[in-house]
């Protein structure tokens, strides 16, 4: 979407199919992007480019691993070429603690000449509740242009908040690239509703020395045509990155997004291993903004923002059961409901069981909370 | 009797057993709950099967507990009464009824329905009653009265499509949760579904969701 930024920077799309592979106990997601982009870098004119942006994810409860990467064909026939991979570690929860170490590398280039790397470690402490969370961490690295490495220190802190479909998100950033500092406030969210994924961001670079200065904000907005392709239309303004080599700019794209489906591999129902403690539902008044919806073809799909989300009820003989990543926030079951009355609940990323928005809940028999009562006409 | 035939005929009465208590037994149970549990949900599994109710929902419930750690007692507790639910919502429902049918009656009278609502919805609707009785627990589970969501069902129940009756309580609800009372948000929602389900037999052709 964004042609001067590395990896998310997607702009056309054709999919590309790497299948899940059975034996990995986890999600496992890829696409291809096909679009075309007009980009406006600072001190460029602007240009038309077409992109092919592949990406890949792999997702479990404690780990996660995505990479992507980007190649870009502008009108004057140079071409932009930028790759990214990293992989996060989560520890196992303590409360609410959680801890988390991620390691990210990338590299890109511009025509034949300028070339950009990275590598960086990332530790992370999260707090997170069932709507909001928070944490703050450290980054570590090296950036190198051509020859010339420099280190790559920052500071980081965020919060979210789930309400209703949409996640909310902010943080700000202390980055220092060898002499270049600066400091970023940044605000994020995403909404999700049927088949639309709203994603906006907005940001300042409120100080800087060497890094640039000003107001930044990107918006996109995808619209899933099928189970495995959507539409999107993004554009915005990003500022300049000195650890990826990035100049600042505006963009404006449109794209396709192809999207391989672990479930047409049909790999068996994916059975986690159950935690010794089993958390019903708070009996909240204020539930988890996360939303379940059965569609009128008979698919059930959880709307979440998250790395994974598991399910168990009467139709998975009360086994945690991992749902299939159909979009960035639409979860669907993998297994078809006969017509009945079934109980359930759902958890996000490892944490507590709970019943999702959209579905009746009534009291847990065994424990203080509640559970969800779907029924499938 | 020698000691060798007295040692067979303790296996084979043994063997009996054992196959006999596995038979009744669902093998999910198995190795989900403890000996004495098992026993004791077994025997409720025998029980409804005797009375020809349906027993997944009381497998499920029982590995539900299982899943949430509860205490055995409490599992026994939970498959007990729900197959005495499931009971009175085949009594109230009739004989003909599906397991579907009966989970959600059974769903309905947990939430406090009565049962001589169901035998009404019964006689009414000529339909699956699943998502009749669904949308009936859902009202009384978000706070409408049971005689006043009984009502409003029972009122449906004769003209009114699956997705209409699914459209009425999701309308109730968008209503309550935007402040309005449970009872009359019922009530005034209930009036307009009639509208519309007597306005689409009088308009046919007047275009509908798909």
């Amino acid at each position: 979407m964004n042609p001067g930024r590395p990896a998310w920077a997607v702009t056309a799309v054709v999919a590309c199919s790497t299948a899940a592979t059975p034996r990995l106990v986890a999600q496992v997601k890829a696409a291809v992007d096909l679009g075309v982009s007009n980009v406006h870098y600072d001190g460029f004119l602007p240009s038309t480019a077409a992109a092919v942006s592949p990406s890949f994810r792999w997702a479990s409860p404690r780990a996660l691993v995505v990479a992507n990467g980007s190649y870009l064909r502008f009108a004057s026939g140079n071409r932009s070429l930028q790759a990214n991979m990293s992989g996060s570690f989560f520890s196992a929860p303590l409360g609410r603690w959680t801890g988390e170490l991620s390691a990210l590398a990338g590299a890109s280039q511009y025509r034949d000449f300028t070339g950009f790397s990275h590598a960086l470690l990332t530790g992370r402490i999260h707090l997170d509740g069932a709507r909001t969370g928070a944490w703050i961490g450290g980054t570590s690295g090296t950036t190198s242009f051509v020859n010339a490495q420099r280190p790559v220190a920052a500071l980081l802190a965020g919060m979210w908040r789930r309400q209703f479909t949409a996640t909310w998100l902010t943080n700000a950033s202390y980055t220092r690239v060898g002499d270049s500092a600066y400091t970023d406030v940044e605000g994020a969210t995403r909404a999700v509703r049927g088949r639309f994924t709203f994603d906006g961001s907005l940001g300042a670079r409120v100080w800087s020395r060497g890094g640039g200065h000003g107001v930044y904000g990107e918006a996109s907005g995808s619209y899933a045509v099928g189970p495995w392709i959507a539409l999107v239309l993004a554009g915005g303004r990003y500022p300049t990155d000195p650890t990826r080599g990035s100049v600042a700019g505006r963009y404006l794209t449109l794209s396709v997004r192809l999207t391989a489906l672990p479930g047409r591999a049909a790999p068996p129902p994916l059975i986690l291993p159950r935690p010794a403690i089993h958390h019903s539902s708070p009996s909240s008044d204020d539930p988890p903004a996360v939303s379940a919806e059965l569609q009128d073809d008979g698919g059930f799909v959880i709307h979440a923002a998250a790395r994974t989300v598991e399910i168990e009820g009467d139709f998975t003989d009360w086994q945690p059961l991992l749902l299939s990543e159909r979009d960035p926030a639409g979860w669907v079951l993998p297994l078809p409901l006969a017509a009945g009355t079934y109980r359930f609940s759902i958890r996000i990323d490892g944490g507590e069981w709970f019943v999702p928005a959209g579905v009746t809940k009534v009291p847990d028999e065994f424990g203080p909370g509640t559970v969800g009562l779907l029924t499938v006409p | 009797m020698t000691t060798v035939h007295r040692v067979a005929s303790l296996a084979l009465a043994a063997t009996l057993l054992v196959t006999g208590v596995a038979r009744a037994q669902d093998p999910r149970l198995l190795h989900r709950l403890d000996s004495t549990t098992l026993a004791a949900v077994g025997a409720l599994l025998d029980s409804a099967r005797t009375a020809e109710l349906p027993v997944e929902p009381l497998v499920q419930r029982a590995l539900e507990g299982a899943a949430k750690h509860a205490e055995p007692d409490r599992i026994v507790a939970a498959v007990r009464r729900l197959a005495g639910e499931l009971g009175v919502a085949r009594d109230a429902l009739g004989r003909e009824s599906s397991p579907a049918e009966l989970d959600a009656g059974a769903s309905a009278l947990r939430a406090a329905v009565r049962p001589e609502d169901l035998t009404l919805l019964r006689q009414r609707r000529t339909q699956s009653l699943t998502v009749a009785l669904a949308a009936l627990t859902d009202l009384v589970v978000g706070g409408v009265p049971p005689d006043s969501a009984a009502a409003a069902v029972l009122a449906l129940a004769a003209r009114a499509r699956d997705d209409q009756i699914a459209d009425f309580r999701r309308a109730v609800e968008r209503d309550i949760a935007l402040g309005a009372t449970p009872a009359a948000a019922a009530a005034v929602r209930v009036d307009a579904t009639l509208h519309e389900v007597t306005n689409a037999a009088a308009n046919p052709n007047t275009p509908r969701k798909p």
